[in-house]
């Protein structure tokens, strides 16, 4: 149970899909840190130092890659694992994200909640 | 009183006088100009008859005869000459006129009396009446009527601009004015015995005016110039130098003793240096009228010959108009020369186009040229003539025949016409009797008349200009034509190119709608899913099998509308040229196994099977985008279960030459061999496919092709027809080609 001790940090300005997230995990025992836009996530990210970030792109002000270019630019959250989770599903927008650092990318209509849980779980093993 | 070589001299004048009065009567009868000369010269022909006829008198009694007679002539030359003064410069003065006829009536009753003339002065040439007391007044008469027509010809002169017509009262007067040296003769009547050379003046006369004549049409004459002419004068002037030479040898040598032996002699001595001299005579003689009358003159037949070399050789017809006028102002000498080129057809409209728009720029400018708007009425009203009139118009023929009111002549009515367009001669140029253009000639620079050889060579070279200028005129129709025609066609292209611009950015508009639609309705659909499966997973509470089993279609249903927004991004990709691929090494048995895996849960509800059967040998990877084969899979493997109601479907992989092939074959619905062609066409679905299902898009195969295709793959169907199953296959390559 250990696991479920770690810390998320899921950045989305869909708040629906950031009360479900939110619920999902949390049911799951993670600690889950919710931000509506970029600039909110990192002050979070800089200041709880999650263990993982699930990222949109479309976003309101600042975008998910720039999210990812800044997290990468501060050391201290530098080697936070990031899932992208978005709307954008083409070639090059998927290889741009991972080419700035995330560890993954998935589309979000592709995976319920729960297949997010397993894959999140998957990325920690 | 014997007869000498002079005593002719009279006699020859006589003849060429007479000759001369014919002549131009006969040229034209009803002028009165003409008839009032023809009489002079009758006039004068008397004179100088009755003068030989006087000199060769045996008597002395036959010398007063033709004396006297010498009178009847002599008194009708003042008033005949003054008549004809008024004619020439087409003024009146009746009163001066009918007394002059009744003065010289009068004389001509009393020469006839012995108050006139009467007696001999015997000299050595011959006799001579002595002059008596109405001789005395007569001379008075003579010399103010003399003085009458000198004045009035003078007048005239200073009043006359036109070239031609200054010309003419120009030689009339000097021919006149050598006739005057005639008042020589009065002398002998008083007892001065000097020789009546004068009547040598009577030939200078008809010399001078015969070169009026021809040269600038006097009275009205056209007359060819021929060689015979020159010929003619070569022959006056060997007889006038034969006289002049026997005269003055017979004078010099034998003192002007005159017996038959001397002038044998003399005779002999002449005749052979006429012999040795006539011919450099003849030539210098030819020499002489060739710079003088024939000054300036061109030879028709190279002119013609030039022209119509150079017209053969362009279609251009500003080059054929120029030409024209540079070739025949220069022959003729005139001033300009303008090339009216009608448009064609006989319309007046097309006669207005014709020359107040021309048909090409310089002509155009050329019209330009007579362009106030009298110049242009006086055009069309003269092209309008021509359409009628085939006949060549001088205007200075048109202008004697107005001022004799000879006849009527539509011509005459043009005569403002041509002086507006300053016009001397309008000649129309015809092909087929159809007008298609005129030249318009000014007078010539000398102020010479237009021959009749100018006139019938002009005609001639019309011929020839018509036909080219036609056919320049067409030519140019055509190149205009063409233009227009490259015009329209530019500019329909143009159209095209920018209704295609126009599309491009419609699409293109289309496209990025679509991309940024699809993208919203991800978030939604997202969140639909997310909830949906939420709560079958019973993460709210409870839900009963009812429920669940509604739930269960909510979500398959958003999952189909998933489906159907990721197609149409990529098809709306794909048709921008948008649609970008990473080509790695794929396994593709991995990858079919987890997309077999991902359908595990939709094949045990509708209770189908999905086979896999493992290839024999291991396959080699192919180069593909992963995510988009992913997409031809799980495209294909829907459609298969879609289409099936029992059994399933049976995929296979299998290595074949460069390729591996993938195929999926279901117990399905089948599909007829025409439906197979369209299948992978956007928007197709079988038709028996339509009726069982409503709910696909089409869009799946019609996907599935284009991502093979940009594999450089092949896909394909294989059905043996309705309600037998159908199969998919498509190959993808293992090593793409550049």
């Amino acid at each position: 149970m250990e696991n479920k001790k770690r810390k998320i940090l899921i950045i989305e300005d869909e708040k629906f899909l950031l009360e479900i997230y939110q619920s999902r995990f949390e049911k799951e025992g993670y600690q889950v840190f919710a931000a509506i836009n970029g600039l909110a996530g990192l002050k979070l990210a800089q200041k709880e130092k999650p263990d993982l970030i699930i990222l949109d792109i479309l976003m309101p002000g600042m975008d998910g890659y720039e999210v990812i270019k800044k997290l990468k630019e501060n050391n201290q959250t530098k080697e936070i694992t990031i899932l992208v989770l978005s709307n954008l599903g083409q070639r090059e927008e998927i290889n741009q994200g991972l080419k700035l650092g995330a560890n993954d990318y998935i589309i979000k209509t592709d995976l319920t909640p729960s297949e997010l849980v397993n894959k999140v779980e998957g990325m920690f093993k | 009183m014997a007869i000498s070589i002079f005593s002719f001299l009279p006699l020859i004048s006589a003849i060429f006088v007479l000759f001369l009065g014919i002549f131009v009567f006969l040229k034209n009868k009803k002028l009165k100009l003409n008839i009032i000369f023809f009489l002079l010269s009758i006039a004068m022909t008397v004179w100088l008859f009755s003068t030989f006829m006087m000199f060769v008198s045996k008597t002395d009694d036959q010398a007063i005869f033709w004396d006297r007679t010498v009178y009847l002539g002599v008194v009708l030359i003042p008033i005949l000459m003054y008549h004809f003064g008024l004619a020439f410069s087409k003024t009146r003065n009746p009163k001066i006129l009918y007394s002059g006829y009744f003065l010289a009536v009068t004389f001509l009753i009393l020469s006839r009396t012995d108050y006139f003339v009467a007696d001999l002065f015997k000299y050595q040439w011959g006799v001579h009446t002595k002059a008596q007391i109405f001789h005395h007044i007569f001379l008075a008469y003579f010399s103010i009527y003399l003085f009458l027509f000198y004045f009035n010809l003078y007048c005239h002169y200073r009043k006359t601009k036109i070239g031609i017509e200054r010309n003419q009262t120009k030689y009339i007067f000097i021919a006149f004015l050598i006739l005057l040296s005639g008042v020589l003769g009065y002398l002998p009547a008083y007892g001065i015995g000097i020789y009546p050379f004068a009547y040598l003046s009577g030939l200078i006369f008809t010399i001078i005016l015969a070169y009026a004549i021809l040269k600038y049409r006097l009275m009205d004459i056209r007359m060819a110039i021929k060689r015979s002419t020159i010929f003619s004068g070569v022959v006056i002037m060997i007889t006038a130098a034969y006289a002049l030479a026997a005269f003055l040898l017979s004078w010099v040598v034998f003192g002007g003793v005159y017996t038959f032996k001397t002038q044998i002699i003399v005779g002999l001595i002449v005749a052979f240096l006429v012999a040795l001299g006539f011919r450099p005579l003849y030539d210098w003689l030819r020499k002489i009228t060739d710079t003088f009358l024939f000054k300036g003159e061109y030879k028709p037949q190279e002119l013609m010959a030039d022209i119509s070399d150079i017209l053969s050789q362009t279609l251009d017809l500003d080059k054929v108009v120029n030409i024209l006028k540079e070739q025949i102002s220069r022959a003729l000498r005139i001033d300009k020369m303008e090339v009216v080129v009608l448009e064609g057809g006989n319309e007046i409209a097309s006669v207005a186009k014709g020359d107040l728009a021309m048909t090409s720029q310089k002509t155009l400018r050329q019209a330009q040229e007579i362009k106030e708007p009298q110049g242009v009425k006086a055009l069309r009203k003269l092209i309008n003539y021509f359409k009628k009139q085939r006949e060549v118009l001088v205007l200075e023929e048109l202008k004697r025949k107005k001022a004799e009111k000879n006849g009527f002549d539509k011509g005459v009515l043009f005569i403002r016409d041509l002086e507006k367009l300053k016009t001397a001669l309008a000649v129309p140029l015809l092909v087929k009797d159809k007008l298609v253009g005129l030249f318009l000639l000014s007078f010539k620079k000398s102020g010479d008349m237009f021959t009749d050889e100018d006139i019938k060579t002009l005609e001639a070279i019309a011929a020839q200009a018509a036909i080219a200028l036609e056919n320049a005129r067409l030519y140019e129709e055509m190149k205009d034509f063409s233009k227009t025609l490259q015009k329209e066609v530019n500019r329909q292209t143009k159209n095209l190119r920018d209704a295609n611009i126009r599309l491009e950015q419609l699409d293109k508009a289309k496209s990025e709608f679509i991309s940024l639609a699809s993208h919203q309705l991800r978030t939604p659909l997202s969140i639909i899913k997310g909830y949906i499966s939420m709560m079958l997973e019973g993460a709210w509470g409870k839900i009963t099998g009812k429920q669940k089993e509604h739930l269960e279609r909510v979500y398959s249903s958003n999952e189909r509308l998933i489906k159907l927004v990721e197609d149409l991004l990529t098809v709306s990709r794909i048709e921008a040229g948008r649609l970008e691929f990473d080509f790695q090494p794929l396994a593709l048995d991995e990858l079919t196994e987890s997309m077999i895996k991902e359908f595990s849960q939709m094949t045990a509800k509708k209770g189908l099977y999905l086979k896999y059967i493992k290839p024999a040998k291991a396959l080699p990877k192919v180069k593909a985008d992963s995510l988009k084969i992913r997409q031809v899979i799980q495209n294909l493997i829907d459609n298969a279960l879609h289409y099936t109601k029992e059994g399933g479907a049976t995929i296979r992989l299998k290595a074949e030459k460069n390729n591996v092939r993938f195929s999926i074959e279901d117990t399905g619905i089948g599909i007829s061999s025409e439906e197979q062609v369209t299948l992978f066409e956007k928007f197709s679905r079988g038709k028996e496919i339509a009726r069982i299902h409503t709910e696909g898009t089409g869009l799946g195969l019609y996907l599935a092709a284009k991502l093979v295709e940009a594999h450089q793959g092949k896909i394909w169907v294989e059905s043996e027809g309705k309600g037998k199953g159908s199969a998919f296959y498509f190959e993808l390559p293992v090593k793409r080609k550049k």
